[in-house]
């Protein structure tokens, strides 16, 4: 809305404007430039309003030439931070996106393909997220352009620089990957000893409760009713101490490969669960280093507790191929679907943060991988990817 | 007499293990250890019909104990009783020169029956 008076001023053949500045250079004005009343005062409104922006902001016409612009685009454009340099009042933006398409440059194109679709009414905005390497370093911007109509059409270009955010996600990610890196380590060794300490003990106290039964043949009823009732809430826990350090690090992973693995993990979920789970693996000695293992298993894990958290589904599909490139994890249910509230169904992207699926996604990224998700309401299915070459992963292929 | 030794850094375990043995006539345990190292020492001086191992010992991981019993005592037949399994595990201990494999939990009770077998040099695999 605030850009209406700035368009009007345009419509009357302005590329200079008024003495709030909005082009910042000092060359002469026209009289047709100059406010008068209480036209003037709105438009001295509206033009330290954009200046207070901290995007950069600038207008353009229906050929794609600037014709307005705000403090910081013009603060901007004496750098070299913008994605097509040079772009001052006058200049045809559309032009020199084009014109610094090069190697350098490789958004250029793209931004003049989404103003052209704006211009020819296909779409009715444009957005890019992108880098600019230069004398101030390297700085990350956000562009968005939206059409407006006064009289002819009017394209809103709206620099952000988004460098904090970039660098703060990239340190998020980082933190990310520590900690799913220090979750594994902490299960692998909280598995460790509850395996070889703690059920090691208890299996002990069973031995030594059949040993008390011996050294005492004549207990008695009640006697031989609490030995027996100790007997077996140790055998229960030596069982259940298992299943949790089974479910914490799985002793075959890294022994037996990740299809046992997956194979005695799922037979464990099927008895605990009741769901049907079905796996179909092209080969039973899939090499994979324990990297890869550990992340696919640990997204099956994902996704089954997912099933049985929300999905209500009774089924569940696990597939294990490779097309020569990657290895994809397929994992598909017969649930109600993952509601849009949560789904991004253009993106595949999660919109809620859960922790179970950024962790996947985490998880992938580490190895170059992808995951996408489709749900619709016959059910949900995730396909993770690794890269891998002929067969085997790559870490040279990471991305 | 079958003379059997005994490898697990369990005490109570091994206490237990031995009373249940000992309990059958003609069965005697001739030694015990609470590591890998010892247990190789035990089978060289000792040479038992029988050793009954823990894969996961102390000083001596249980394959190389394994080998090394088999090397210094080619004669003594030996069970694996452990708590540990995997399809690798049992594919890599027989390999190693194995000839039982009893998981502890829930197959405490075919011990006495895996101890008969290798008695007979027969296998026996409870996993």
């Amino acid at each position: 809305m605030h850009t209406q008076p700035l368009s009007r001023k345009q419509e009357r053949g302005a590329t200079e404007l008024d003495d709030a500045g909005l082009n910042g250079q000092s060359g002469p004005k026209t009289s047709s430039n100059l406010s008068e009343g209480a036209s003037g005062t709105t438009e001295r409104f509206l033009q330290s309003t954009i200046d207070a922006l901290s995007a950069h902001v600038a207008i353009l016409d229906e050929k794609g030439v600037i014709i307005a612009a705000n403090e910081g685009w013009r603060r901007f454009d004496k750098g070299d931070l913008f994605i097509c340099p040079g772009q001052r009042i006058g200049a045809n933006y559309l032009e020199s996106c084009e014109q610094a398409d090069d190697e350098s440059n490789s958004n250029g194109i793209a931004v003049a393909e989404g103003i052209r679709a704006i211009i020819g009414g296909r779409r009715p905005d444009f957005r890019t997220v992108y880098c600019c390497s230069s004398s101030h370093g390297e700085r990350w911007f956000q562009l968005r352009a939206t059409r407006f109509y006064d009289q002819g059409m009017r394209l809103v270009m709206v620099h952000e620089d988004i460098t904090e955010i970039k660098h703060a996600e990239a340190e998020l990610r980082e933190i990310t990957e520590h900690l799913l890196q220090l979750q594994d380590e902490e299960r692998r060794r909280i598995a460790r000893d509850l395996h070889d300490v703690t059920a090691q003990n208890i299996f002990a106290m069973t031995m030594n409760l059949a040993r008390l039964r011996k050294i005492l043949p004549e207990l008695g009823d009640r006697a031989e009713e609490l030995l027996s009732e100790t007997t077996t809430l140790a055998e229960e826990s030596l069982q259940e101490i298992r299943t949790v350090s089974y479910v914490l690090h799985p002793p075959t992973l890294h022994g037996g490969g990740l299809v046992a693995a997956l194979e005695a993990y799922i037979e464990g979920f099927v008895k605990r669960t009741g769901i049907e789970v079905t796996l179909g693996a092209e080969s039973r000695n899939i090499e994979l280093p324990a990297e890869v293992q550990t992340a696919l298993f640990r997204i099956v894990q994902e996704s089954l507790a997912n099933i049985i958290r929300h999905s209500k589904s009774r089924t569940a599909r696990i597939s294990l191929t490779e097309n020569g490139r990657d290895m994809l994890l397929q994992v598909e249910d017969d649930g109600v679907g993952i509601s849009s509230e949560i789904l991004d169904e253009a993106s595949g992207q999660i919109k809620s943060l859960g922790v179970g699926i950024p962790g996947m996604r985490t998880r992938l990224r580490q190895l170059g991988g992808k995951l996408r998700i489709e749900s619709g309401e016959r059910g949900t299915t995730i396909t993770a990817s690794v890269p891998i070459r002929e067969g085997k992963y790559d870490p040279n292929n990471v991305r | 007499m079958i003379r059997i030794m005994l490898g697990d850094d369990h005490g109570a375990v091994r206490r237990g293990v031995r009373e249940l043995l000992e309990d059958r006539e003609g069965w005697r345990v001739c030694g015990e250890a609470a590591n890998g190292a010892q247990a190789v020492e035990i089978a060289a001086r000792l040479k038992p019909n029988i050793a009954v191992l823990d894969l996961l010992m102390p000083a001596m991981n249980g394959m190389d104990t394994i080998r090394r019993i088999r090397k210094v005592s080619p004669d003594t037949e030996i069970l694996i009783y452990t708590m540990h399994t995997s399809e690798q595990l049992v594919r890599d201990a027989i390999r190693a020169g194995v000839r039982g494999f009893v998981l502890k939990f829930p197959g405490a009770r075919h011990l006495r029956r895996a101890v008969e077998a290798l008695a007979n040099h027969k296998s026996y695999l409870f996993i």
